[in-house]
């Protein structure tokens, strides 16, 4: 018995190494890897346990395991189609209005089975002003998130749970951060704290961060950690290669995009100064047939005839290449990460999207 | 705002530049009571007007030289610290200065603007003595007549201005001046970015484009490419998120640190020269330019910065701003009273932060160290 769960175990290992041979960023975590072997942190007497250490303290170890984790999650995207018409796109606070007011409660339906539902409730909350309001919500986050559980223990190695969860001071509107200064010590203490778990690059730890204090500062670096957007020159080369075929051809749905921009970002008063950046990410985008290829469902795309050629397999393209036709709006998915450089920009941008 | 009676004492608390000029020429022979106030000082222009500006900032540099003052010291005969407006001379009077400046780089760009207009007007660009000499002759009065009608400033163009998205613009920043002897200042938190609707191009061939290189909403609504929705303002809020999460917290900071301090130096620069009265408050708009390497230029001074509103935020925005002006420039009491010490309560600042107060500061600390009093009142 043993003996076949250990040849199953030797089997998905291998499984797991070619798949990670066969993935783009290989080469350039493999490189990481020879770089470490190379530093005295590694012994050549105790080589496992010293590289594995090092490679722990480098954070690529992390690296590891969230190659794994996007390989699996492509794989898994590939074979359950998801249902999109329970989600809808909320990009402007309008929309997001519309979205709470149609909350429905958590109230189990049985005949739905498991799934429960949301919905607004009115909470009668004893409070007179404002002040007293603050101090009330302050005290019904602090509860919550001193009974949250805490499943990226493991993780937190340098960091501490208390110093996460020390909910009193989780929320900015707490009454005793009246004053500047206090404020401003507040910031200081998470952006330290914030900058602690970068240094750990892992993902999961990040979004339980991220969770609980909203940072601006670092805002780029928990967006790149997030997704698992580090721009590599791989990265950088292909961003490069579509911005070349944005040079060489036009595409019909360059029109959409524009339009999209001049309807929605153009108008806004935090994104109006971006429209830009917009177009030429949106205008990759759309060359990016990468972006196909992941696409559970294959979506609206169409078979096209180059113009002036012979029907035939050697002059057909799909069109358009990434297989996403723009929609009213499509354009402010992509909005929030404007303030990154363009390549990295992309990255994950297109990370987001797929 | 206070019991009726006060209504008619309330009447001269706003008043235009025109009307506060002949209040206070001698013949006006008006004796403003107790219980009024005056939203002008009497010789604003002694900071809006573009060469008086310029004028009394070389003159404050001066005399803290004279002082011995460490904030003048000079490196490489710049000024180190004081050196937050373009080189500036006004024309005609300095033309030989300026011709000498000028040969040191003949390459660089230079910028026109008359002193007395606002809004843009009359401004233009030069990157050619001869193209100075041309101007001189075909406007209509040479310059020896000029001397008495219109004259110029010439300065130094920054033509390395901080771009976002690939456009020029600059900072719109307010401060309310409640005294000058005691020097009593407020900065506005909120502000905005005013954006050129068209990219930036330094090139010759745009040089006369003022699209490129005018971030004033006067001259901007007139391109086809004016949004009215935004207006090409973005908060300055805003400005500091993207500052932050493409350059950094630390250096973000200081740029604002730099702006807060380029203010307090405007204001003691012409505090000598303000026929102050107990009677008047002010509030300028400050147009400041941020260059590449993150260092703000201070551009001009309004002293009748435009209250109206092009956008709804606009709105919001000047409705704040007009509203904490009155809530510190009027006494708890609510009424006006110049005996009043215009210490204003931490509630009634609202949106302002204070940037000076001479009388707390000498209260505090006699010392002249301009960091301390800047790290007590940063501004956020």
């Amino acid at each position: 018995m043993e003996d076949v769960k250990e040849k199953s175990i030797h089997h998905t290992t291998i499984k797991i190494c070619e798949d990670l041979k066969k993935s783009p960023a290989f080469l350039s975590l493999y490189e990481d890897i020879q770089k470490l072997v190379v530093t005295p942190s590694v012994k050549s007497d105790d080589f496992k346990y010293t590289l594995l250490k090092a490679m722990q303290d480098n954070g690529l170890e992390s690296e590891l395991k969230k190659q794994h984790l996007q390989m699996g999650k492509n794989e898994e995207k590939g074979c359950q189609p998801v249902d999109i018409h329970k989600y809808r796109p909320v990009y402007a606070p309008k929309d997001f209005l519309e979205v709470l007011l149609n909350l429905k409660g958590p109230i189990k339906d049985k005949s739905q089975g498991d799934s429960s539902q949301w919905e607004f409730t009115q909470l009668p909350l004893k409070v007179k002003n404002l002040a007293e309001l603050i101090v009330k919500l302050h005290k019904q986050c602090y509860r919550l998130i001193t009974c949250t559980n805490n499943t990226t223990t493991d993780y937190l190695r340098g960091v501490s749970i208390q110093e996460l969860s020390r909910g009193e001071h989780i929320l900015a509107a707490s009454n005793s951060l009246n004053t500047t200064q206090s404020f401003a010590a507040f910031e200081a203490e998470r952006i330290v704290l914030g900058e602690k778990i970068l240094t750990k690059n892992y993902a999961p730890l990040a979004q339980e961060f991220l969770k609980r204090v909203a940072l601006d500062v670092l805002g780029r670096e928990y967006g790149v950690s997030l997704l698992g957007a580090e721009v590599k020159p791989l990265h950088k080369n292909y961003f490069e290669m579509l911005r070349e075929h944005v040079l060489q051809y036009d595409l019909m749905t360059d029109k959409l995009i524009i339009k999209d921009i001049n309807l929605t970002a153009s108008n806004d008063d935090q994104y109006f100064v971006f429209e830009d950046v917009l177009y030429q990410v949106m205008l990759c985008f759309s060359r990016d047939a990468e972006i196909l290829k992941s696409l559970p469902n294959q979506p609206a795309f169409m078979q096209v005839v180059i113009k002036g050629k012979q029907n035939g397999a050697d002059n057909t393209m799909v069109f358009p290449p990434s297989g996403v036709i723009p929609f009213h709006g499509f354009t402010m998915y992509v909005r929030k990460f404007v303030l990154q450089r363009r390549a990295r920009y992309y990255r994950t941008s297109m990370i987001v999207k797929v | 705002m206070g019991p009726s009676g006060s209504r008619r004492r309330m009447e001269h608390i706003l008043g235009g530049t025109l009307t506060c000029r002949s209040l206070f020429s001698v013949d006006s022979g008006y004796r403003m009571n107790d219980n009024q106030l005056i939203n002008h000082f009497p010789n604003h222009y002694e900071i809006s007007r573009k060469d008086l500006l310029v004028k009394n900032i070389k003159r404050y540099r001066r005399d803290l030289e004279k002082e011995g003052n460490i904030l003048a010291e000079r490196g490489d005969s710049k000024y180190l610290h004081l050196d937050f407006i373009p080189t500036t001379f006004v024309l005609p009077a300095d033309y030989n200065m300026f011709v000498e400046e000028y040969r040191k780089a003949p390459q660089s760009t230079w910028i026109m603007k008359p002193c007395g207009r606002s809004q843009g007007s009359g401004i233009f660009l030069i990157n050619k003595l001869s193209k100075l000499k041309r101007w001189s002759r075909e406007s209509k009065t040479p310059f020896q007549q000029q001397l008495t009608k219109e004259s110029y400033v010439i300065s130094r163009y920054i033509d390395n201005p901080l771009l976002i998205g690939g456009k020029k613009f600059d900072l719109r920043i307010y401060v309310l001046v409640t005294s000058f002897r005691p020097l009593k200042a407020y900065q506005f938190r909120l502000g905005f970015c005013r954006f050129c609707t068209v990219k930036y191009d330094s090139s010759v061939a745009e040089l006369d484009n003022m699209y490129v290189h005018l971030t004033n909403v006067s001259v901007q609504r007139h391109g086809g490419e004016y949004n009215s929705l935004h207006g090409g303002k973005m908060s300055i809020q805003n400005l500091r998120l993207h500052l932050e999460s493409t350059r950094g917290k630390l250096v973000t900071e200081k740029l604002f640190d730099q702006i807060s301090w380029l203010i307090i130096h405007s204001l003691k620069a012409i505090a000598p020269v303000i026929a102050t009265d107990r009677h008047c408050f002010e509030c300028y708009g400050y147009d400041i330019i941020i260059d590449n390497s993150l260092k703000p230029w201070l551009i001009e001074v309004n002293a009748s910065p435009s209250l109206t509103s092009t956008t709804a935020n606009d709105r919001i925005l000047k409705h704040k701003l007009l509203d904490n002006i009155f809530s510190i420039v009027v006494p708890p009491s609510g009424i006006p009273d110049v005996r009043w010490n215009k210490i204003p309560s931490t509630e009634a600042l609202g949106d302002f932060e204070l940037l000076i107060d001479e009388d707390l500061v000498n209260f505090q600390d006699n010392s002249e160290n301009p960091n301390l009093m800047r790290s007590g009142y940063k501004w956020k």
